[in-house]
C-alpha cells in the first residue's frame, strides 16, 4: 500500500548549457493523507525539484512518483494536465496571479478549465474570498492589493477546484514575518479545517516547525526527517543515525567522483561543481555531528 | 556605458535580433529601392553614352583655323587630363543646284576619326584620295550624284583687297556612297535652334541633310596650307572645328548623373577657357542626355521612395512596438541598474546607445541585403555588391543614417519611460503596466480626413490642378486659401494613401474589442469561457492590442496593394501595347494602297485569325483637329482591341450594327465642348471640299464619376482627354478621302503567337508595307528598357517586400506579445489548463485581433488600391486607363499574403500554448 505521497529513489537531472546538474539524486519521501509537512534545505538542493515532480508540473528523470496514491511517474502531460487541474493546487512565493484580473477572476479562473457552471462558480469564488476576508477586495486587480492579501488570493486560487493537495513554494518568502504568519494560520486552516495535505518549502524554521513532519533536503537527498511534535530526544537520536549514514555516503560518493575523475569519466566542470557539493555536505553534516556532541 | 551598452546587445542577441529586425526590413527595402534606381539610372547612362562618340564640339566662331592654330588647339587641350582624344573637322557648304535650293555640306574628317569610323560603306571606295569624296546614301539629293562624277565646290575666301570675296574651286570626285547613323548625321547636321534667351526653339529638320565627307589630311589639309600661305587672306568660308571626347571614366560618375552632368559643364569651361584667344566656342554634347537621365532617374528614385514609405512607417511602427515590448521585458533590469547608481540620464543614454549600435547593425546589414535583393527581385545588374555600394557612397550613408534615425525614433519613446520607472517598482517583481490610453485620436482623424480627402478626390476624379488653378482668378480669401492648400493636396499625392491607412486603421480600432466579443459570442461553443477570459485581456490592455491590429492591418493593407497595383500597371502595359496597335499586329501600307486583296492572305499567316482595316485620317471639327479613324463595324469588332467603357450607351455592338453613311462616334470631350449629344448632328470639315453633317451615335471617352454627376447636374462638363473618332469605312469612301487616309491592317492573333514572327511574315509577303508593328514586340522592347521596367520592378519589390512583412512583421510581434505573456500563460497551465484550453485563450485574442486586423486590411487596401487606379487614371488622357485586376495570379498572390500573417501569428501561438517544465522558471524569476 503506498502512502499518499511517496517519491521513490527519485533522481532529476537538468541540462544548464553544456553541464548536467543533477539537483535530485534518489530521493525518497512519504507523506500521508492530511498531513502538513514542511521541506527546507539551503538553494539549490533540491527542494523546488521535488515539488514540481510532485504538483505534476515536470517528470523526474528516475525514480517514481505517486500522488494520491497513484503512480504519475509515467503520466502523459494531458494526464499531469488533469492532475494540476483537480488534484494539486499550486501556490508561489509571488507572481501566483494573472496582474490584468481581478481577484474574484483570478480565483475563477481554475474553474474555467473544469467548466464549472458559471452560477457554481460565482458562489465557490464568493464564499473562498469570504474565507480569506477578501469579499471587500474581489473586485480589485493585483497590483491594487496588498503582499498579503495576494497571497491569500493566491491560495484560495489554488483551492478553487477544491483539490485534495497544496503545493507552497515558500508561500511566506515575500512578505514580512507578520503578514506570513497569517498566511501560515491560513494554510494551518485549510489543513486542519479542509482536510488538505500539504507540502510547503520554506526558509523558515519558526514556520518549519508548525508542520507535522519536516524534510531536510540537502544536495537533492533527503538527510533527515523530524517530527516537531515529537521528544527532542526522540528526534536527536534520529538525525545522528541519519546525519551518519548521509555522511558516510557522501564520503564515498567523494571517493568514487575522484576516481571518475582521474579515470577521465567526467569533464572538469562536473567534477568541480559535483565535489564542491558533497565537500559542503561533508562539512554541514561534520558540524552538525560535532554540535551534537559526536 | 558604450561597454555595457555593447555587452547587453551581443549577449542578448536574440531580443535584439527581434529588434534589429524592423530596422532591418525597413532600411532593406529603403536601400534596394535607392539602389535599384541608381543602379537602373546608371545602367541607362552607360546605355545612352554608348550611343555618343563625342561629348563637345569646339568650332571657330568669326574665324577660321589655318594649320598652324589647329596645331596649337590640339597641344593646348590635349594636354589636359580632362580629354582624352580631339578629332579635327571642316565644313564648307556649297549650292549644287541654286535655282532648285540643292545644296551639300563637304565635310572634311581625319580617317583615324571616331566618326569616320562608324561611317557603313555601301558602294564605291571605302579609303579617299585627295579631291575624293564620299556621298551620304541617306542625304535628300543624293540621287543626283553617282560614282565617278566630278562635282565642283567653289570655296569662298575674303582678302584684304579688292575684291574682298573670291573663291577657289575644289573639284571632288565622287568615290563611293555610305550610310550615317542617326547619331552621326545628327553630328553632321546638329539641330538648328532659334535662342531668345530664355527658351531655344528648334528650327528645321535636322533629319533632311545632304551630306559629302572628304578625307580631311588629304583635301581639307592643302586647301587650309593654302589658305595659311595666302599673303593677303584674311578669312576663309569654312566652318574649323574639333569634336572633343572627354575622359568619362574621370568625370563622369554613373551613379551621381547631376554631379556628372557638373563636373562635364566644368571641363568644357576650362577648355573654352584656355583656347578663348582662338575664338573657339565649346558646346555640350551629352548635356541633353545627362539632363534628360537626371531628371528620369530622380522621378524614379522619387516613385521607388514613395514607394518604399509604407514599408517605412510600418517597419518603424513595428520597431516602435517591439522596443515597448523589450522595456516591459527588461523592467527589473532597469531597476537593478538604478540601485547600481544608474540615474535616469545614464539609463536613457544607455538604451539610446543600444538603439544607435542596433541602427548600425541594421542599417549596414540593409544596405547589403538591399543591394542584393535588388539585384535578385529587382533583376538589377549588379557585378560586385560591394563595387555598387562602395560607388555611391551617399546612398550608403544615407541609408546607414536612416537605420540609425530610425531606430533611435523607435527606442526614443521607451527609453524616456525606461528612464522614469520609479526603482522600487521595477524590483519588487513583475507589474504589469495597465495602459489605459488606448490611442490618441486627434492625429489619426487627421489623417483619416486628409487621405479621405485625396482619395475621393482621386475617385471622382477630380483634377485639383485645374480646379486649384481656377481659385486663382476668384477673391483674395479664396487666392489665400488655394496657395495655402496647394502644397498640401501636393504632399497628399504622396502621402494621402498612407494617412488614410493611418487613420483609418486607427479610428477603426475601436471596433476591434466589439469585432473580437462578437466572435468570441458566435463561436461560444468553441471558445466557452476561454473566449470571455481572452476578452477580458484585450479590453485591459487596449493600448497593445490596438498597436498590433494597427501594424498587422498596415502589412495587409500594403500587401493587398502592392500585389493589386504591380497587376493593374502589368495589364496596363498589355492594354495599352494592344491599343497602340490597334489589336495584336498591325501593318502599315502607303496611303491610297488598296489592302482589301492582302486580308485573305494575311489571314493564311499561322496564328493569325481576324484582319482588318482600319484608315487613320485627320478631319476637324470647329473645335479644332479630329483625329479620325474608318472602320468596317464588323470586321473591327471582331478584329481591333476596345473596350466597352469606351463608349457612351448603347453598347458598341448595337451602335455598330447600324454603323454607315454619315455617323461618328464623337470623342467626349468635343462633344461637352459643342453641347452635344447622341443624336446630335455635328459639323465635320473636310480638307477640302463641303462640310458633312454626322449624326452622333455614340460618344467615347473617359467620363469620370465626378463628371458624370455634374454632367447630370449641370449639363455636360469635362476635365480633358485625347481621343479619336470613328467614322463608318463607307463614309471615307464615298467622300473619296480613302486615298489620303493611312491604311492600317490590324490582325487578331490565336493566344500565345507571336507576333514578332508574324510582322516578319507580313514583310516578306507583302515588302511594300511601310512598317509593321505588333504587342509581342512592344513588350519586348520594353522588357529591354531599363526606365520603363523601373517602375514595375519597384513594385515586385513592395510585393516581395509586403510578404517579408507579413512573416517577418506579424510573427515577430505576436512572438514578442506573446513573450510579454509568458508568466500569464505559464500561470495558466499550473493552474490546471490543458495546452488546448491555454490555446484557445490565445486564439480568441491574438487570433480574433489578428482576424480583425485582416478584415481592416484587406478593406483599407482594397480602398487604397481603388484610389490609386483612379488616381492614375484621371491623370491619364488616353483612352486606355488603369483598372483593377484581380485575376487568379493576384488574388492567389493576395491570398499568400493573408496566408501568410496567419501562419506567422498561429505559429507562435501553438508554441506557446504547450507547456513544457522550462516556463514554470518565469513564474519563480
Amino acid at each position: 500500500m503506498k502512502s499518499y505521497i511517496e517519491t521513490k529513489d527519485l533522481v532529476k537531472v537538468f541540462k544548464l548549457g553544456n553541464v548536467e546538474v543533477q539537483a535530485l539524486r534518489g530521493l525518497s519521501i512519504q507523506i500521508e493523507k492530511g498531513e502538513m509537512v514542511s521541506v527546507i534545505g539551503p538553494s539549490g538542493s533540491g527542494k523546488t525539484t521535488l515539488l514540481n515532480i510532485i504538483g505534476g508540473l515536470t517528470r523526474a528523470t528516475a525514480g517514481q512518483t505517486w500522488v494520491v496514491s497513484r503512480d504519475i511517474t509515467n503520466s502523459s502531460n494531458a494526464d499531469l494536465g488533469l492532475l494540476r487541474q483537480r488534484v494539486v493546487g499550486h501556490i508561489f512565493q509571488t507572481l501566483n496571479l494573472i496582474p490584468t484580473l481581478t481577484a474574484y477572476e483570478n480565483v475563477e479562473l481554475p474553474m474555467l478549465a473544469i467548466k464549472m457552471p458559471a452560477a457554481d462558480r460565482k458562489k465557490r469564488v464568493t464564499e473562498l474570498l469570504a474565507t480569506v476576508g477578501l469579499t471587500m477586495r474581489m473586485n480589485h486587480k493585483p497590483d491594487e492589493l496588498s503582499g498579503g492579501e495576494k497571497q491569500r488570493v493566491a491560495i484560495v486560487s489554488a483551492l478553487a477546484n477544491d483539490p485534495p493537495i497544496l503545493i507552497c513554494d515558500e508561500p511566506t518568502g515575500d512578505l514580512d514575518q507578520a503578514t506570513g504568519s497569517k498566511i501560515v494560520q491560513f494554510l494551518h486552516r485549510v489543513n486542519k479545517e479542509m482536510g488538505k495535505t500539504i507540502v510547503m518549502v520554506t526558509h523558515d524554521p519558526a514556520i518549519a516547525r508548525q508542520t507535522d513532519r519536516i524534510y531536510r533536503i540537502m544536495d537533492g537527498k533527503i538527510i533527515s526527517v523530524q517530527k516537531p511534535s515529537e521528544s527532542e530526544e526522540s528526534n536527536a537520536a534520529m538525525r545522528v543515525e541519519m546525519y551518519r549514514d548521509r555522511l558516510n555516503e557522501t564520503e564515498s560518493e567523494i571517493v568514487s567522483l575522484e576516481l571518475s575523475y582521474k579515470k577521465q569519466k567526467i569533464s572538469a566542470g562536473t567534477f568541480a561543481e559535483r565535489w564542491n557539493n558533497l565537500k559542503e555536505t561533508k562539512k554541514f553534516l561534520d558540524s552538525e555531528l560535532l554540535r551534537m556532541g559526536l | 556605458m558604450f561597454r555595457y551598452a555593447l555587452k547587453r546587445v551581443i549577449r542578448s542577441y536574440r531580443l535584439f535580433i527581434a529588434l534589429t529586425l524592423g530596422v532591418l526590413i525597413a532600411t532593406t527595402f529603403f536601400a534596394s529601392m535607392l539602389m535599384a534606381a541608381d543602379i537602373q539610372s546608371q545602367k541607362a547612362l552607360t546605355q545612352a553614352l554608348d550611343g555618343v562618340d563625342y561629348d563637345a564640339r569646339m568650332v571657330a566662331t568669326e574665324t577660321t583655323w589655318n594649320l598652324t592654330q589647329y596645331d596649337e588647339i590640339e597641344q593646348l587641350v590635349e594636354d589636359m587630363p580632362e580629354v582624352s582624344a580631339l578629332d579635327r573637322y571642316t565644313k564648307f557648304s556649297f549650292n549644287y543646284n541654286a535655282s532648285a535650293g540643292q545644296s551639300f555640306d563637304v565635310y572634311g574628317l581625319e580617317e583615324t576619326s571616331t566618326v569616320w569610323n562608324s561611317l557603313s560603306f555601301l558602294n564605291g571606295s571605302s579609303t579617299l584620295q585627295e579631291n575624293e569624296t564620299l556621298v551620304v546614301a541617306s542625304s535628300v539629293n543624293a540621287s543626283l550624284l553617282s560614282i565617278g562624277q566630278i562635282v565642283t565646290v567653289p570655296i569662298t575666301y575674303f582678302t584684304s583687297d579688292s575684291p574682298f570675296p573670291q573663291s577657289i574651286n575644289l573639284n571632288l570626285t565622287v568615290a563611293g556612297f555610305c550610310d550615317v547613323s542617326e547619331q552621326t548625321a545628327q553630328l553632321l547636321n546638329p539641330q538648328q535652334t532659334l535662342n531668345l534667351g530664355f527658351i531655344e526653339i528648334p528650327i528645321g529638320n535636322w533629319r533632311e541633310y545632304d551630306l559629302m565627307l572628304v578625307d580631311w589630311g588629304e583635301t581639307v589639309e592643302p586647301i587650309l596650307d593654302w589658305y595659311l600661305q595666302k599673303e593677303n587672306a584674311t578669312a576663309l568660308a569654312a566652318a574649323t572645328g574639333y569634336l572633343i571626347q572627354l575622359d568619362r571614366d574621370y568625370l563622369i560618375n554613373p551613379y551621381d548623373i547631376g554631379a556628372s552632368s557638373t563636373n562635364i559643364q566644368d571641363a568644357l569651361s576650362k577648355i573654352e577657357d584656355r583656347t578663348a584667344i582662338y575664338n573657339a566656342k565649346t558646346s555640350n554634347l551629352v548635356g541633353a542626355v545627362l539632363s534628360m537621365l537626371s531628371f528620369a532617374s530622380t522621378i524614379l528614385i522619387l516613385a521607388y521612395v514613395s514607394l518604399a514609405a509604407p514599408v517605412i512607417f510600418m517597419s518603424w511602427y513595428s520597431s516602435t512596438m517591439l522596443s515597448d515590448v523589450s522595456y516591459n521585458l527588461r523592467r527589473r533590469e532597469f531597476g537593478l541598474l538604478q540601485t547600481k547608481g544608474f540615474g535616469p540620464k545614464s539609463i536613457k543614454s544607455m538604451l539610446r546607445l543600444e538603439g544607435f549600435i542596433i541602427g548600425i547593425i541594421g542599417g549596414t546589414a540593409g544596405l547589403f541585403a538591399g543591394t542584393y535583393i535588388a539585384h535578385v527581385i529587382g533583376d538589377v545588374a549588379i557585378d560586385s555588391a560591394f563595387t555598387s555600394i562602395l560607388a555611391n557612397p551617399i546612398n550608403m550613408i544615407f541609408t546607414i543614417v536612416f537605420g540609425v534615425v530610425l531606430s533611435y525614433w523607435s527606442i526614443r519613446g521607451p527609453s524616456d519611460r525606461a528612464s522614469k520607472l520609479d526603482p522600487l517598482d521595477a524590483l519588487k517583481q513583475y507589474i504589469y503596466v495597465e495602459e489605459q490610453r488606448e490611442y490618441k485620436r486627434l492625429l489619426p482623424l487627421i489623417a483619416f480626413a486628409l487621405g479621405s480627402y485625396k482619395l475621393i478626390v482621386w475617385i471622382l476624379g477630380i483634377d485639383m490642378n485645374v480646379l486649384l488653378g481656377t481659385g486663382f482668378s476668384s477673391n483674395f480669401i479664396v487666392l489665400i486659401a488655394v496657395l495655402l492648400w496647394t502644397p498640401v493636396d501636393a504632399f497628399l499625392n504622396f502621402a494621402g494613401p498612407i494617412a488614410f491607412l493611418y487613420g483609418s486603421t486607427k479610428i477603426l480600432l475601436r471596433g476591434s474589442q466589439r469585432f473580437q466579443i462578437a466572435v468570441v459570442q458566435t463561436g461560444k461553443r468553441f471558445f466557452g469561457q476561454f473566449g470571455n477570459l481572452a476578452t477580458r485581456n484585450v479590453k485591459r490592455n487596449p493600448s497593445r492590442n490596438a498597436a498590433l491590429v494597427f501594424v498587422v492591418a498596415l502589412i495587409v493593407a500594403y500587401g493587398i496593394f502592392s500585389v493589386g497595383s504591380l497587376s493593374s500597371e502589368q495589364d496596363m502595359r498589355l492594354r495599352t501595347d494592344q491599343y497602340n496597335v490597334g489589336s495584336d499586329v498591325n501593318a502599315l501600307f502607303a496611303p491610297g494602297e488598296d489592302t482589301s486583296d492582302y486580308l485573305e492572305s494575311l489571314e493564311d499567316i499561322e496564328g493569325v485569325e481576324f484582319t482588318t482595316t482600319e484608315y487613320q485620317i485627320s478631319f476637324s471639327t470647329t473645335r479644332g483637329s479630329l483625329a479620325s479613324r474608318a472602320i468596317d463595324p464588323e470586321s473591327w469588332l471582331e478584329t481591333a482591341f476596345y473596350e466597352d467603357i469606351w463608349f457612351s450607351e448603347p453598347s458598341i455592338e448595337d451602335v455598330m450594327s447600324e454603323f454607315t453613311g454619315e455617323k461618328i462616334i464623337l470623342p467626349i470631350t468635343i462633344s461637352r465642348q459643342l453641347e452635344l449629344g447622341i443624336g446630335n448632328m455635328v459639323t465635320l470639315l473636310m480638307p477640302t471640299g463641303p462640310s458633312y453633317q454626322m449624326e452622333i451615335v455614340s460618344l467615347i471617352g473617359y467620363s469620370s464619376p465626378l463628371e458624370a454627376i455634374v454632367g447630370q447636374i449641370a449639363g455636360d462638363f469635362a476635365f480633358g482627354g485625347n481621343y479619336p473618332a470613328y467614322i463608318p469605312f463607307d463614309f471615307l469612301n464615298d467622300t473619296g478621302f480613302l486615298d489620303y487616309a493611312e491604311p492600317h491592317v490590324l490582325m487578331k492573333t490565336a493566344q500565345g503567337t507571336n507576333g514578332t514572327l508574324v510582322e516578319q511574315e507580313i514583310l516578306q509577303l507583302f515588302p511594300s508595307a511601310a512598317s509593321t508593328d505588333s504587342a509581342t514586340t512592344r513588350a519586348t522592347e520594353r522588357e529591354a528598357s531599363t526606365f520603363e521596367m523601373g517602375a514595375t520592378r519597384a513594385r515586385w519589390l513592395g510585393v516581395s517586400f509586403a510578404i517579408v512583412l507579413a512573416i517577418i512583421g506579424t510573427g515577430l510581434i505576436v512572438s514578442l506579445t506573446l513573450k510579454e505573456k509568458e508568466y500569464e500563460t505559464a500561470l495558466l497551465s499550473v493552474r490546471g489548463f490543458t495546452n488546448s484550453q491555454v490555446l484557445k485563450v490565445l486564439v480568441a485574442e491574438i487570433m480574433v485581433m489578428t482576424l480583425f486586423s485582416l478584415v481592416l486590411g484587406i478593406g483599407t487596401g482594397f480602398i487604397w488600391l481603388f484610389g490609386d487606379t483612379s488616381n492614375q487614371s484621371q491623370n491619364a488622357q488616353a483612352l486606355v486607363r488603369p483598372q483593377m485586376v484581380l485575376d487568379p495570379l493576384t488574388i492567389g498572390l493576395m491570398c499568400l499574403i493573408v496566408l501568410a500573417i496567419v501562419v506567422s501569428a498561429i505559429l507562435p501561438i501553438l508554441r506557446t500554448s504547450r507547456f513544457d517544465e522550462k516556463k514554470i522558471h518565469v513564474l519563480r524569476e
